[in-house]
């Protein structure tokens, strides 16, 4: 049985007799133990007629003309044609924007390397705040300054996670404003890279249309 | 049938290149049907297989300067499989969507119109008959199955051809028909054997 399995014709070498693409000395040999194997001479022939049957498979029309207008052509090139240099810039300003409000919300979430520098720059702070108070430094130092201190040890971790990246807890004292130079600038630097990651948006969004 | 002033395809293509929109339509026109029978034969639903070519068409002009050396046939229907992989992939991955639209549909078998040539009524049924078995078989092949046997046997291209449409080697051209003929053989004898010699002895 096993001899006689090894001589059976594979579906590769049909197909191939079937297209012409066997070598003179396969084609003889398959074609000898065709005449012999009635199993291997009927899958052969179902073979050749699937093929047929495929040959003859009626055409499906197309429902229309596939031609392109003009409008076609245009409107895709010129979403495509939105410039290089203003995708490359909507990416940069973006990903400084993420990085400076990361700094930001470390450098308020890790006080005991920053504490000291931040506490003897506070007097610097309260003039810059007295001049141009800020609506998140004003909604932050209430928050701070109603906090007692020793209730805040019990607070859950969540509600520490919560609070942390707004409030610098331990890093002030609750009677004095946290906010500093340094907060100062980090405020400035996330509006004007938010402001120019909108201008950017914008852009695009006028090159799509 | 060529026409006397009819333009060379390289002349078209070089035309088509520059942006003449008209060339390309020419092209369209060349080549439009068979594509068309790829895309209908791959995804078996003919607005599917319309939206496809459209897509393909468009796809073709906007990448004509990648097409260097190559002909334009083989290139094209590599977008057009391609194409169809994409929409296949997309159904596989959203059916409830798929299954949505062929309720809405006023035509609930998305069939196509077929090409009839001068024949009898009779002759026209039977080869429609075979066309939607044949369809019915194609569909339960995997795809890289279905779109070697496609384009070899329905589409009659050569194994370079199809090699190069495709984009994998002879080798592997030769191997994914056989076994798409083989399975495609196996599932005609179990659901319409009678379209098949073997069963004559029966």
């Amino acid at each position: 049985m096993g001899r006689l399995r090894s001589h059976h014709v594979s579906d590769e070498e049909l197909s191939l007799l079937i297209d012409g693409q066997l070598d003179a000395e396969k084609r003889r040999r398959v074609e000898a133990h065709l005449r012999t194997c009635a199993q291997c001479r009927r899958a052969y022939e179902d073979m050749r007629a699937t093929v047929l049957l495929l040959r003859q498979a009626p055409r499906a029309v197309p429902p229309r003309a596939f031609t392109l207008t003009e409008a076609d052509v245009m409107r895709p090139s010129r979403r495509r044609s939105r410039p290089l240099w203003l995708r490359w810039a909507t990416g940069l300003v973006a990903l400084a924007l993420v990085l400076v409000v990361a700094l930001d919300v470390f450098i308020a979430t890790a006080p005991h390397e920053f504490g000291p520098e931040i506490v003897s720059q506070a007097p610097q702070a309260t003039n810059v705040l007295s001049a141009s108070p800020s609506p998140a430094v004003r909604g932050m130092a209430p928050r701070v300054a109603v906090a007692p201190p020793t209730p805040q040890k019990e607070v859950s971790v969540q509600e520490k996670r919560a609070l942390a990246p707004v409030v610098p807890q331990e890093a002030s004292p609750p009677s004095s404003p946290p906010p500093t130079p340094r907060y100062d600038l980090f405020k400035w630097l996330e509006v004007g890279l938010a402001g120019m990651l909108g201008v950017l948006i914008l852009l695009h969004l006028v090159w799509r249309s | 049938m060529p026409s006397p002033n009819m333009r060379d395809e390289s002349e078209l293509i070089r035309a088509a290149k520059q942006g003449d929109v008209a060339a390309f339509n020419e092209l369209v026109l060349r080549y439009q049907q068979q594509a068309y029978n790829v895309a209908y034969r791959l995804l078996g639903d003919a607005d599917w297989a319309a939206d496809a070519t459209q897509d393909a068409f468009l796809k073709a002009y906007q990448r004509l300067h990648q097409l260097r050396g190559s002909t334009f046939r083989p290139w094209l229907l590599r977008i057009v499989t391609n194409t169809c992989y994409d929409l296949l992939r997309h159904r596989a991955r959203r059916p409830a969507q798929s299954l949505e639209a062929t309720d809405d549909d006023q035509d609930p078998d998305h069939l196509p119109r077929w090409q009839s040539d001068v024949e009898t009524p009779e002759e026209a049924a039977m080869r429609h008959e075979i066309g939607h078995a044949v369809q019915e078989g194609l569909l339960h092949l995997p795809p890289e199955y279905r779109a070697v046997v496609v384009l070899s046997d329905v589409e009659g291209l050569s194994y370079e051809e199809i090699s190069r449409s495709l984009g994998i080697p002879v080798g592997t051209v030769k191997s994914r028909l056989s076994r798409g003929r083989a399975r495609l053989r196996d599932y005609l004898r179990a659901h319409h054997p009678e379209l098949l010699p073997s069963s004559y002895r029966h």
